[in-house]
């Protein structure tokens, strides 16, 4: 539910993202500031993917996590506790699998080209 | 800048055009300096509110480059040093060499695919000259352990209070591994592109010896392997542009280290692991109040780039 109309908060983002980038794209934009307009655009391409993904991710790793830590309130702060105090099994193949996979996904938010590459 | 610029000129005894401020280390000051009749200069110099615990004194960095440059390895010849008060600090003007140090240029522009195909070979021996270097003229440097190395890293990672489990894990893993004991070394410690001046035809020089130290010869390798500079072509395991071997090649056609790759991976991942801390390092610095920088802000991000680069490695051990 949402009392806000469109554009929505990501439809926004958008605008402003296509605008930068048109802005860096124009031959006359100064070529000594392009680079930190990018990183500009860089930055609200990572907002926008999160708000419209990050929800959705987040809850599925807390579900997955509790399963994992066996405790309801799953953080990635207990997660790193435990491996620091060889509460989990390093070795062990679905906890390296949940490691792997919650990567990936932060990599789809920050920077999906990585993982392409 | 005013006061610098004329304590340059005086101690020059040559007039200066212009000062130009580079971006460089994480400690220095650095600048271009252009004289009247146009030649060029570099001057490099912290000041004593912008001392970083990580490196070296200038004093001591002018010191190494005198020392590695006498035994030929390409580094760019010391002028003079200065030692003055808090606005001039201390530092060095060295000598300008011309050429590239942007990566995604020296990768992708056609003037220097010549270069390209034989740098790998030339890295390699250059970072062979740089670890023959006599360490008896090298006692004031610090000599670091992998371990002590593992225990510092973890020291400032824990001190941002923002727990990574794929750091943990990545920490946990470097402690079991087994290191092959070599000879202590002269360390460059920032040993990859973007501290290379390239020509057309040649490695022209190596710069930024703000971290160096006496340590294991497999750190400046592996550091240079590491993917975050590898700059879009992935497979090549040498920044981007060659392959392990011809860097091995080139490393022992001069010396009598033999390289082993397995360490090399294991210094690989440590590598990836600090450039992790140090992304966080700089998020923190934007996130603490002490600097306000987007670029600080977005490297912040960054660090899942690396944690995606551990996982690849301890996952599927695979270190392309």
């Amino acid at each position: 539910m949402t009392i806000f109309d469109r554009p929505s908060s990501s439809e926004l983002l958008k605008a402003v993202i296509d605008f930068i980038d048109a802005e860096t794209k124009s031959d006359d934009y100064p070529a000594n500031k392009r680079f930190k307009l990018q990183i500009v655009s860089n930055v609200l391409n990572i907002v926008k993917r999160e708000l419209d993904l990050g929800k959705e991710i987040n809850d599925d790793f807390s579900k997955l996590g509790a399963d994992l830590i066996k405790d309801k309130d799953f953080s990635t702060d207990k997660l790193a506790e435990k491996i620091k105090n060889n509460e989990i099994d390093i070795s062990d193949k679905s906890f390296i699998d949940f490691l792997y996979k919650l990567t990936e996904k932060k990599i789809d938010i920050d920077n999906p080209k990585y993982k392409k590459i | 800048m005013q006061n610098f610029q004329e304590f340059l000129e005086n101690s020059l005894q040559q007039n200066i055009k212009k000062l130009v401020p580079l971006t460089g280390g994480a400690s220095a000051d650095i600048n271009r300096i252009i004289l009247e009749n146009n030649n060029e200069l570099i001057v490099r110099r912290s000041l004593s509110k912008e001392q970083s615990v990580m490196a070296v004194p200038k004093k001591l960095e002018a010191k190494i480059q005198r020392i590695v440059r006498s035994n030929n390895a390409p580094v760019p010849e010391i002028i003079f040093e200065f030692s003055e008060d808090e606005d001039i600090g201390e530092g060095y003007v060295m000598e300008a060499i011309p050429g590239e140090t942007i990566p995604r240029k020296i990768l992708r522009d056609d003037k220097y695919k010549n270069v390209r195909s034989k740098l790998s070979f030339e890295i390699g021996r250059s970072l062979a000259t740089i670890h023959q270097t006599k360490l008896d003229e090298l006692t004031d440097l610090d000599s670091v352990t992998f371990e002590e190395s593992l225990k510092k890293l973890y020291l400032v990672y824990s001190s941002f209070e923002q727990p990574q489990p794929v750091f943990e894990l990545a920490f946990k893993w470097l402690e079991t591994q087994e290191l092959t004991k070599y000879d202590n070394v002269l360390v460059h410690g920032d040993f990859r592109f973007g501290n290379f001046i390239i020509s057309e035809s040649n490695l022209e020089s190596i710069i930024d010896w703000e971290l160096a130290h006496i340590g294991n010869p497999m750190e400046d390798i592996g550091w240079l392997c590491v993917r975050s500079w590898r700059f879009g072509n992935v497979h090549k395991r040498v920044g981007g542009l060659g392959d392990l071997e011809e860097l091995i090649e080139g490393y022992e056609s001069i010396s009598n280290i033999k390289i082993d790759k397995s360490q090399i991976d294991i210094w690989q991942l440590f590598g990836s692991l600090r450039w992790g801390v140090i992304c966080m390092m700089q998020a923190f610095a934007h996130l603490s109040g002490s600097i306000n920088s987007i670029e600080k802000a977005a490297i912040g991000r960054r660090v899942s780039e690396t944690e995606y680069d551990l996982m690849n490695m301890i996952k599927h051990n695979n270190f392309l």
